[in-house]
């Protein structure tokens, strides 16, 4: 059974639609990558999940259910003992996301006081023990650190600590290692695998790096202009991509250009507010586009959102 | 190579940080003896992660900052040397193009004042003149000359630093130092960037330095790789050996960090223990043996100076093991 | 599976990414323009803005608005009522003062003067406030201790208490009054043109302005001024406010403009012994001052929300 399920969910500022009609679903114990750029909603759908969109955003679904529990109608005291507990989240920018005014150890206690109870000497244990869960050396130290006197790849440990605290069954992850360092970004990310792994959470991993996706996760969503364009199994959907801004993504990546003195860029730019096509939101892009691209919107079908979906190919090394 | 363009011997920059009335001042080594080379129409990428120095170097490069030691020297002559005169020339060689093009520009000034600034302070050209040629360079980087009266809050990401790029080109400098530039940007804007700063290298010769701390662009990119680690070059040489076959331990657990999209381009993890030293303190010897999973007693009181092996500089005691 | 996936047929890659498309239709105001567009849209601001500038076109024109001279007495009307009360009449319709001048007229000619002293104030403070708050900020080794300490010393003297020092130095009158209210308000200035100052030299912008050679003066015209506008504009609004209350404050002292030159707050200074007989005589000018007050100071929210890029909505 699917742990998350989402169905036709739209985001909506006034006017312009940054999540379009998605549609996802989680497994249990599942590790799913979104894959998308600046403007596909990936990382508003997931705060829509949260129930951390604000007016003027406006959020719509046909179903939002956790675990049997419907998301979509909850009254907002009935949401704070599934967000954060069940469900959590890791953010971009650790720094950002910490309260500079409390140490790192108040806020990791501040979950398990609100959401199991904790007090006392087991507090103590419990924070202890996450803060080596999530790797950080010289614990008993750390806890009294303020977040800036910590370095990044320190405070977004923290973040996960924060996250993991109360055993939440699903963890969103939005770019978790995008402002690290390559040495701390390969940390942090075999932490989040084993964490996930030894759990049994699901994990869903929000990022614009195919490279990660292809290394942690099992399957993938890749979302273009706030729709889903392709999911699938990764390995199947990156090294055999059916829908053509995936084939083109991959195609502009230096890994898939060696040796050639220019890149295979997508010429073009997402569309914005003022300039949303009619028919499908990757044809004025798409150098394959056929007229019924123009006029019609595609909807996602065997888990491509294309009419003319990019041909099997027949053999592989 | 014929006379290289730029040439940095043993650079150094050092700040003095206060650390309030009671105690000494400290000595923060930003830049810690740096060399390298480079020729007209080449691209070295440097690359290392925070605290390596890189953006120290890029404003030393830009003769934003004077060096506290060394040598730099561009087109054959030593920056310390020079006269005002001579440093206005200098200056007009070097350009810089930022990471962050949602900073990068002045949000008062038009594109068109902008890219006229450059102008207006080094060249004695005549107000049409420089209008032709700011058209010429905005439709050189894939911009329409309407674009020249707008701000750059109307711009995407990637326009904007087309828009960067094309104030660097303003003067046809032999030098461009670029601090990051795509790294901000998303996969397929970064491709269409990156194939601008290689059809602009090609059409004008200039060389590059950059800067990027993401190894799939510097292999596309570079022709050489220089790795920094706090504050030195611990390797630097031709790209296909320092990123193919890495010598220094630092280079090989870089590289085996970074995620492949295919499996066969997957290197085993080599994970590092211990967190970056301040540089306010640096360790003795090499600055690298509290991490290096391969440090011998000697690593810890003698810094390992460049040397040449296999056909690049490394700067490792233990090099012919790795 | 060691095959690179297949590009979409016929891809194209272009020069450099030749013809990036515009979003159609996108006309893009100046920065000017659109801080223009956002004020507008400010109800009450604009409301402020309107009353002020009627406040002040009426002061502009007080020879030619009132019949009556600010100074001229009538001896047969003394303290007459307004008009809507009982015994007054068309002829003072604001009614008369202890020495039978015509209210209205002496609020319109005060007007100037007070709106005068204001507005001559901040400039004298905003200029010289400006240009050293940007040599502190890029000249920070040697020339900033010495200009924020000087500013130090005057803030830390009460405002009021330093121009009733400086008029005392200088004697009353109406350019001393407007020296004495400028050097209490420039401390304000360098120190907020520092900061702002010391904010944009972080920025990339102007270090890229500096690798193009721009020499010290052009930074800090082109590059940095620029962007600290917006806080100024607004510090001036205010202070243009509290100019105005401080002249008032010392007319009322007895130190400002002197007698019989109308000023408002002079007026209330002259009008406190007739309270309970001819209210009139004090709420004119206590209205007055209120309401011009009120509109500076609601005009001068209104432009650091238009200015204030954050409080904005995103284009």
């Amino acid at each position: 059974m699917s742990l998350l399920t989402v169905r036709n969910l739209s985001v909506d500022f006034a006017g312009f639609p940054a999540v379009d009609a998605l549609d996802l679903d989680v497994a249990e114990g599942e590790l799913l990558g979104i894959v998308g750029e600046s403007g596909s909603g990936k990382s508003v759908a997931m705060l829509a999940l949260m129930g951390l969109i604000d007016a003027p955003g406006r959020v719509s679904a046909d179903a939002m259910r956790f675990d049997g529990i419907d998301l979509l109608h909850m009254a907002s005291a009935q949401r704070r003992h599934v967000i954060g507990k069940d469900i959590a989240m890791v953010f971009q920018d650790a720094q950002g996301s910490l309260n500079p005014s409390h140490t790192v150890g108040d806020q990791v206690r501040e979950s398990l006081r609100t959401h199991l109870g904790l007090r006392g000497a087991a507090l103590e244990q419990r924070v202890r023990a996450l803060f080596e869960q999530v790797e950080i050396p010289d614990a008993r130290r750390r806890l009294d650190a303020y977040p800036h006197q910590l370095s990044g790849g320190m405070n977004q440990r923290v973040m996960i600590a924060m996250a993991i605290a109360c055993d939440p069954r699903l963890l969103i992850a939005d770019e978790p290692t995008t402002a690290l360092d390559v040495t701390i970004q390969a940390q942090v990310m075999d932490l989040l695998a084993r964490l996930q792994r030894e759990r049994g959470m699901s994990l869903v991993m929000i990022t614009h790096d195919l490279a990660v996706v292809a290394e942690m996760a099992q399957r993938v969503a890749v979302m273009y202009a706030g729709q889903v364009v392709e999911q699938g199994e990764v390995d199947a959907v990156l090294s055999d991509p059916r829908h053509p801004y995936t084939a083109a993504l991959l195609a502009a990546l230096p890994e898939h250009n060696k040796g050639a003195r220019r890149l295979a860029a997508l010429p073009g730019l997402v569309p914005g507010r003022r300039d949303r096509p009619q028919g499908c939101l990757f044809a004025p892009r798409c150098s394959h586009a056929q007229g019924r691209c123009g006029g019609e919107r595609p909807t996602l079908a065997a888990g491509v959102r294309c009419f003319f979906p990019l041909a099997a190919e027949l053999a592989h090394g | 190579m014929a006379e290289p363009v730029l040439q940095a011997d043993q650079l150094a920059r050092h700040y003095r940080v206060s650390r309030g009335l009671l105690r000494a001042q400290a000595t923060v080594k930003a830049l810690n003896g740096v060399s390298f080379a480079l020729g007209a129409g080449r691209t070295l990428a440097v690359v290392g992660e925070s605290g390596c120095g890189k953006s120290t170097l890029a404003r030393q490069l830009t003769l934003i900052e004077p060096p506290t030691a060394g040598a730099l020297c561009i087109d054959g002559v030593d920056v310390a040397q020079a006269d005002a005169a001579t440093l206005r020339r200098m200056r007009r060689r070097v350009q810089m193009v930022f990471q962050n093009p949602f900073a990068s520009l002045n949000p008062r000034k038009s594109v068109a004042a902008t890219l006229d600034e450059p102008l207006a302070i080094n060249t004695t050209l005549g107000a049409a003149e420089r209008r032709e040629r700011i058209a010429a360079m905005l439709a050189r980087v894939g911009l329409r000359p309407e674009h020249a009266r707008r701000y750059p809050h109307m711009f995407s990401g990637g326009q904007r630093q087309r828009i960067a790029i094309a104030r660097a080109m303003m003067l046809d400098p032999g030098i461009v130092v670029a601090d990051e530039p795509v790294s901000a940007l998303d996969v397929s804007i970064q491709a269409q960037i990156l194939n601008l700063f290689m059809d602009l290298q090609d059409s004008t010769g200039a060389a590059y330095v950059f800067i990027s701390h993401n190894l799939s662009v510097v292999e596309h990119v570079a022709h050489e790789v220089m790795v920094m680690y706090l504050g030195a070059a611990v390797e630097n040489g031709p790209k296909a050996l320092v990123l193919g076959t890495p010598r220094h331990p630092y280079t090989q657990a870089l590289l085996s960090a970074v995620p492949a999209l295919r499996r066969s381009d997957r290197r085993r993890r080599i994970p590092l223990v211990g967190e970056l030293p301040s540089p306010l303190e640096l360790p003795d010897g090499c600055a690298f043996h509290g991490r290096c999973p391969m440090a011998v007693a000697r690593c810890r009181v003698e810094t390992p100076a460049l040397r040449t092996l296999d056909g690049r500089q490394v700067a490792c005691h233990r090099a012919d093991d790795t | 599976m060691t095959n690179p996936p297949k590009r979409p047929p016929a891809a194209s890659p272009r020069g450099g990414g030749a013809r990036v498309p515009m979003p159609a239709a996108e006309t893009s105001p100046s920065p000017a323009g659109e801080f223009a567009q956002a004020f507008a849209a400010n109800l009450g601001a604009l409301v402020a803005f309107i009353v002020f500038m009627l406040i002040a076109l009426a002061a502009l024109l007080a020879p030619w608005a009132t019949p009556h001279e600010p100074v001229q007495q009538f001896r047969d009307h003394l303290l007459q009522p307004p008009l809507w009360q009982p015994g007054g009449t068309a002829r003072f319709p604001l009614g008369t003062d202890e020495l039978g001048r015509d209210i209205l007229a002496r609020l319109l000619h005060g007007g100037r003067v007070s709106l005068g002293i204001g507005a001559l104030s901040v400039l004298l403070a905003l200029l010289p406030g400006v240009a050293l708050g940007l040599i502190a900020a890029f000249f920070q080794r040697i020339a900033a201790p010495m200009i924020m300490r000087l500013m130090d010393i005057l803030l830390a003297l009460p405002g009021l208490l330093l121009a009733i020092a400086v008029i005392t130095i200088l004697g009353p009158g109406l350019v001393n009054t407007v020296v004495a209210i400028a050097v209490g308000a420039l401390p304000g200035y360098v120190r907020l043109t520092r900061a702002a100052a010391l904010a944009e030299l972080q920025r990339d912008y102007v270090t890229a302005s500096r690798v193009a050679g721009a020499g010290t003066l052009r930074l800090m015209l082109s590059a940095v001024l620029p962007n600290c506008l917006a806080p100024l504009i607004v510090q001036a609004t205010l202070s243009f406010s509290s100019a105005i209350l401080e002249t008032a404050a010392l007319g009322f002292l007895g130190l400002g403009v002197p007698p019989p030159t109308p000023e408002w707050g002079g007026m209330l200074s002259a009008a406190r012994d007739y309270i309970e007989r001819a209210p009139w005589v004090v709420t004119m000018p206590g209205l007055t001052i209120l309401v011009t007050v009120l509109s500076i100071n609601l005009t001068g929210d209104g432009l650091r929300d238009a200015l204030d890029p954050k409080l904005r909505q995103a284009a």
